[in-house]
């Protein structure tokens, strides 16, 4: 760090309490960091890191129970912890913007966004209406929002999650501030629309020369966005450094199992690499170092003391709250992982050993929307022509963006959702057809474990009977041997058997889809339909979750249907993967095939939109834009959006072909593609 | 249970607990405790506080204190029998119209805003005036005026729980509708009906009191003590303590329900569920 | 938004015709037999026949509930039993009173309720929100009519600063209509206010909560506006609804105030036909009430409709 210019942000010893009852208790401690004018420095952890506290209390913007109760935050040259209320409000808004996690909740509902904008605006300059609304339309237009003159009218609910968060960029930024504080900017979108926020970050940084604060628990968004970075852990900073030096070279346990548990780290067939235990509450903290009880390198001196935090030597901008640090040889992000060879033992999907169990055949679900006059419908497909096979015992992951239908085919698998057509046949039955024993048997065999940890556990009931349900449904044993059986599973998912007295508030998230799995168990089902299990989980969590389905899996056969959008965590889990959007599956095939050589243009670009953790490896430009379009209802889906889009797309919906042993449905690998643009050199079949 | 826990943390609640629980033991004592009969004359007119009848005697030489007595009684009875009534309907009525749904729900709900669009009180007063005066008839009334507020109260709880995912996996595991709304639903529906309960007694016993008021509820020389305030009143000028002490005891009922309803409601966990569920009820009565 | 106000419309008519059938229904419950209450009691068998023939009251149920209907849709209301003046005659009198009523009250109600609930929601567990509270759980729990006789013993028995009783239509002298309105109005408002205002706080509250609050904080807006534009607009929404079911209610008359304070309006005309037995008042009375309070439903369907975006430009 150069010591010639003071720092535009220094943070030094902050501490963070929260009132409870009649005492406090310490959220945050002891936090320092800096950050120079023009510099993005990433606060990077895990639920309760405390990053999220941190970074509001930057502004005072806490909760009326927590408060900064040491500490300076020091802002060009004043201290933001104890400035006054009213220059307070000058520097927010003014000097520092804010963006938030959820874009569309960030915005007040009762108000256009251009009411918004221009209330800010003159909140902090002297301009007149008419001013500030000229410059709240150049502003969106900045942002990159088209016809921003008629949209600056419209109503935050009238825009998507995408649209929503660069309105609010757009306001954050209305006074040219000197720092962005992003609060996990792009955690509720979908990753090519976060290709574009970043993007736009990165361009608006390049053009005013604003420093980004970035919070994020994903690390490829650190990764990609990020000088340097602090690594939280329980309230703490653990690691802080330059990025490129803190991700490839650790000098912290906790950063090494974090980048160990990433998907993308370990080689498919593998198990993930996890981190034991669970994040200590703000109540509990450990004694010593707060990572101790989870860390592989953890000696008895360690359990004594606090380690304070240390510059590491020979390194000019690392520090590390580690005892052991100069001891220790950890390993960072590696390279060749990306490039090495699937370690899947799974046999392809079209051997003969593999029975089918699951086939969907031109599945449909239209919705009847009310547009336009009073009364005339138009219809909407949810799904649309959705048709695959799954063999006994193997895994296909469904994957899309948000609408993409994904869960809609999972809830027809399990009958949550009547097809509006088409047919699921399971061990060769029409399960619609199905009625008495049949349908229950078929109940039997089929399972869900859906995505909220929690609200897919009845609050009112105790673990033990939500797992026990499922039995008692089906009436299978007496009181007595169900209470075993429970205990059974509990310990199958890794967790004690005692907790089956307990209520589901009482658990963390991990712990909670743990008990799904469990009663999803029950009745050892065939078939578990797995909807956006580990979405709501940590990265460490969700390393052992996954782990934990695999491990299942193997031992009794059973076959999944995981609906997800993360592509790294789809990736280690299927055999098979089907690429789905707007309804229906652009792109089908085996897991490796579908991830290292994509062949639809969405898929390309969706995994052209997946950032890495390699720092050294950054996708992203401020030039980088998916081009925007909605989906087409006439012709090709995606026909707005494509890059290799020809006329023959726009009129005409293409059909499924195979090719190479993939399921693509797209003109280019149909009979008469004329563009000579084909996605990564792939065979086209040659024109008739 | 953590409830209860932090129900007793809550001053003001727990003092209107106790008030309850203290007048509803008396109500129900009120034969043992009470000097007089509801309707004996005693020798003395108009006689004011006095170690032989507490709260004095009336024009017509009844003790004020039994009558006092008996008044809570009555009144008390005849509102928990209404909002029991009333909950009972409004259960029914909300779990078919919400779980079912469709056309159903339609036809259901539109009677019910057919009922909703008298007030409270005009419809106790109409089914009194169909059924004849009488304290079980203004009961019948009033749980005909405060059924609407919890059918729709119960529907619209039972709406947004349905659509959660524990009952989603429930049906997934093969649970028919019986055990669904059993296991599922009632149990989470709970707690803003608990708070509505207790807010609706406390609105019932006022409008029992209006109702007695003028002429619709007990008949003398029963007492209830909406008629107890009403012949007080015609005294307020020579003898205001006639009506100054069913007014106070009124008055003071009707605050405990409601701070004991409030009491709950920060007590529980799904707070915004619950004020989710009192705007759809609307004013009571 | 025409189409959210056709549609509420449209909804309204199913809802009229089931209050019809079942004011019809009430008043043919009142009274079993309604020639010999017509003819009163010592009719002769003939008068009794020429009684039934001339009002069709020997006709099935269905036939004389359309008859009675297709006479209100003209405005005929019938003639009351005990007095044999025409119910639509004496609805149009006494309506200005229980309008004036309503309206008073509602203008206190507002103006006790709404600042009330917006001091509290500002500073929500301050002493003086603690204190306020307790005013408002005061006026919660206080029965109106109680109210009303405290304020006659009060104000118009003990001290003779108000008039106790009667009314004076505001054309006449809207000084002396101010007087006698007042305790009247006061004693509905008073509840009305602490109602609005419990409303408002939280809604205040729950709002404070929300991301688009501390958005607006993060953007360096004075608190008094984040309050007072931000969070008030979106609180106001559900109070809106309640102010809507309540004002139905005022408008219906409030029976017993009507009663306290001699004034003839619709309230104390009901409680007189029921008294009474007087069906064929009932049926016209609860039937104008019932309407009024539909109507004005609708119309705050309408403007909270308007009010909210996600709505309006449905």
């Amino acid at each position: 760090m150069s010591a010639s210019t003071s720092p535009l942000l220094q943070v030094d010893n902050l501490s963070i309490d929260v009132r409870r009852g009649d005492g406090s208790l310490r959220l945050v401690s002891d936090v320092s960091f800096s950050l120079a004018a023009g510099e993005t420095l990433g606060i990077v952890g895990e639920s309760g890191s405390g990053k999220s506290v941190t970074a509001m209390s930057l502004i005072r913007l806490l909760p009326d129970a927590l408060s900064i109760t040491a500490g300076t935050v020091r802002f060009d040259g004043q201290d933001l912890a104890t400035l006054s209320e009213p220059n307070l409000r000058s520097v927010r808004g003014n000097d520092i913007g804010v963006v938030f996690q959820d874009p569309q909740n960030s915005l007040n509902p009762a108000f256009t966004i251009g009411n918004q904008m221009i209330e800010t605006i003159r909140a902090h300059s002297d301009a007149s209406r008419h001013e500030a609304r000229a410059k709240a339309i150049a502003l969106l237009d900045r942002v990159g929002i088209h016809r921003a003159a008629a949209r600056i009218n419209d109503y935050p609910h009238q825009m998507s999650g995408g649209m929503a968060q660069r309105v609010m960029i757009a306001m954050a930024i209305s006074l040219g501030p000197k720092l962005l504080i992003a609060d996990e900017p792009t955690t509720a979108l979908d990753v090519t629309v976060q290709a574009q926020i970043l993007s736009l970050l990165r361009s608006l940084q390049e053009e005013t020369g604003m420093s980004l604060l970035i919070i994020s628990h994903d690390l490829s968004v650190i990764a990609e966005t990020a000088d340097r970075v602090a690594v939280m852990y329980g309230g703490e900073i653990v690691e802080r450094g330059d990025v490129v030096e803190v991700l490839t070279a650790p000098t912290h346990p906790y950063t090494e199992a974090l980048l160990a548990a990433q998907p993308e780290a370990t080689v498919k067939g593998e198990p993930l690499a996890t981190i034991n235990g669970i994040v200590p509450n703000a109540d509990a903290m450990p004694a010593g170092c707060r990572f101790n009880p989870r860390c592989g390198y953890a000696i008895d001196a360690c359990r004594e003391t606090a380690p304070p935090l240390l510059d590491v030597a020979g390194r000019e901008t690392t520090s590390v709250r580690c005892i052991r640090h100069t001891e220790l040889e950890l390993h960072g992000v590696d390279v060749a992982i990306g490039e090495r060879p699937d370690n899947s033992t799974r046999p392809p999907a079209d051997s003969p050993d593999g029975a089918v169990l699951l086939e969907a055949t031109a599945l449909q679900r239209t919705y009847a929307l009310r547009g336009g006059r009073l009364g005339r419908k138009s219809s909407f497909h949810a799904v649309d022509d959705v048709s695959f096979v799954l063999a006994a015992g193997e895994t296909l992951g469904v994957v899309g963006e948000s609408g993409a239908g994904k869960s809609t085919v999972g809830r027809m698998v399990l009958g949550l959702t009547e097809p509006s057509a088409g047919t699921v046949r399971f061990d060769g039955h029409d399960i619609r057809a199905q009625r008495g024993e049949a349908k229950r048997a078929t109940r039997r065999d089929i399972q869900v474990v859906f995505q909220n940890p929690y609200a897919s556990l009845d609050s009112t009931m105790t673990i033990g009977e939500s797992v026990a349900e499922p039995l008692e449904v089906h009436h299978r044993g007496t009181k007595a041997e169900r209470t075993a059986r429970v205990a059974e599973l509990l310990q199958q998912v890794g967790l004690d058997p005692s907790v089956a007295t307990r209520r589901p508030h009482e658990l963390s998230g991990g712990q909670r889809q743990r008990v799904a799995i469990a009663r999803g168990l029950a009745l050892n089902p065939r078939l578990i339909v797995c909807d956006e299990p580990v979405s709501a989980l940590d990265v460490s969590t969700q390393a052992q979750v996954i782990n934990l389905l695999r491990e299942l899996q193997e031992r009794h056969g059973i076959a999944y249907l995981f609906v997800g959008h993360d592509l790294a965590v789809v990736y280690q889990v299927s055999d098979q993967i089907a690429v789905m959007y707007h309804g229906r599956i652009v792109e089908m095939g085996p897991a490796a095939e579908i991830y290292h050589s994509p062949r639809h243009p969405y898929t390309v670009a969706l995994l052209g939109a997946v950032l890495s953790i390699d720092p050294r490896q950054r996708r992203l430009t401020a030039a980088t834009t998916v081009a925007p379009g909605e989906p087409s209802n006439v012709g090709c889906a995606y026909a707005n959006r494509c890059p290799s889009v020809m006329d023959h797309c726009r009129e005409q919906a293409p059909p499924v072909v195979v090719t190479e042993g993939i399921n693509v449905r797209c003109h280019l690998y149909g009979e008469r593609p004329t563009a000579d643009v084909v996605p990564d050199g792939h065979e086209r079949v040659p024109s008739l | 249970m953590n409830v209860w826990h932090r129900f007793r943390q809550q001053k003001i609640a727990m003092a209107g607990a106790v008030v309850i629980v203290i007048v509803t033991l008396a109500g129900i004592f009120a034969p043992m405790l009470a000097p007089h009969g509801v309707g004996e004359m005693t020798s003395e007119f108009m006689a004011t506080f006095s170690r032989k009848h507490y709260l004095g005697t009336d024009t017509t030489g009844f003790d004020l204190y039994s009558r006092l007595l008996f008044g809570i009684r009555t009144s008390l009875l005849a509102s928990l029998i209404a909002v029991g009534l009333a909950l009972a309907g409004g259960m029914l009525l909300g779990l078919t119209s919400g779980y079912i749904g469709g056309w159903v729900d339609t036809v259901l709900m539109r009677s019910t805003d057919a009922i909703m669009a008298l007030p409270g009180l005009l419809m106790a007063m109409a089914v009194v005036g169909v059924l004849g005066h009488g304290v079980i008839n203004a009961m019948i009334g009033l749980s005909v005026a405060f059924m609407p507020g919890f059918a729709r109260l119960v529907r619209g709880q039972v709406l947004a729980v349905k659509e959660e995912s524990f009952v989603e996996a429930a049906k997934v595991i093969g649970a028919g509708s019986p055990r669904i709304i059993r296991k599922h639903i009632l149990p989470n529906i709970a707690s803003p009906l608990i708070v509505q309960t207790f807010v609706s007694i406390g609105f019932a016993l006022l409008a029992e009191g209006a109702l007695a008021y003028i002429g619709l509820s007990v008949q003398p020389p029963d007492a209830s003590l909406g008629n107890l305030l009403q012949q007080g009143f015609q005294f307020i000028n020579q003898t205001p303590r006639l009506m100054l002490v069913p007014g106070v005891v009124i008055v003071l009922l009707s605050l405990s329900f409601n701070a004991v309803a409030d009491g709950i409601r920060d007590a529980m966990a799904n707070k915004e569920r619950i004020v989710e569920a009192e705007l759809s009820v609307g004013a009571q009565a | 938004m025409i189409r959210v106000i056709v549609k509420r419309l449209l909804a309204t008519i199913p809802l009229l015709f089931l209050i019809t059938i079942g004011t019809f229904l009430l008043a043919q419950a009142i009274q079993g037999n309604p020639a010999q209450a017509i003819a009163g009691d010592g009719a002769t068998p003939e008068q009794l026949a020429h009684v039934k023939a001339e009002l069709h009251l020997d006709d099935p149920a269905p036939v004389r509930y359309v008859r009675w209907l297709s006479d209100v849709v003209h405005g005929n209301f019938g003639d009351s039993v005990a007095t044999h003046r025409s119910v639509s005659t004496e609805i149009g009198r006494r309506w200005p009173v229980t309008a004036s009523l309503a309206i008073a009250s509602l203008i206190l109600m507002l103006l006790i309720g709404i600042p009330l609930g917006i001091v509290q929601g500002m500073r929500p567990g301050s002493k003086l929100d603690k204190l306020l509270l307790g005013g408002v759980s005061l006026g919660l729990a206080a029965p109106n009519f109680l109210l009303g006789t405290l304020f006659v013993y009060v104000l118009s028995v003990r001290n003779h600063v108000l008039p106790a009783m009667s009314y004076v239509s505001f054309a006449k002298s809207p000084t002396e209509w101010a007087k006698h309105m007042l305790m009247p109005a006061m004693s509905i408002a008073l509840v009305g206010g602490a109602e609005m205002a419990r409303q408002i706080r939280t809604g205040l509250v729950g709002v404070a909560q929300s991301d688009y609050i501390r958005a607006a904080k993060a953007r360096g807006l004075h608190p008094a506006r984040i309050t007072i534009k931000h969070a008030l607009k979106n609180a106001a929404m559900p109070a809106l609804t309640i102010l809507g079911v309540r004002v139905g209610y005022l408008l219906a008359g409030s029976v017993i105030i009507e009663q306290i304070f001699q004034l003839h309006g619709l309230g104390e005309y009901t409680l007189q036909a029921i008294q009474n037995k007087d069906f064929i008042v009932v049926q016209g009375v609860v039937l104008a009430l019932a309407a009024i309070v539909v109507a004005t439903s609708l119309v705050v369907d309408i403007a909270y409709a308007w009010l909210n975006p996600r709505v309006r430009l449905l």
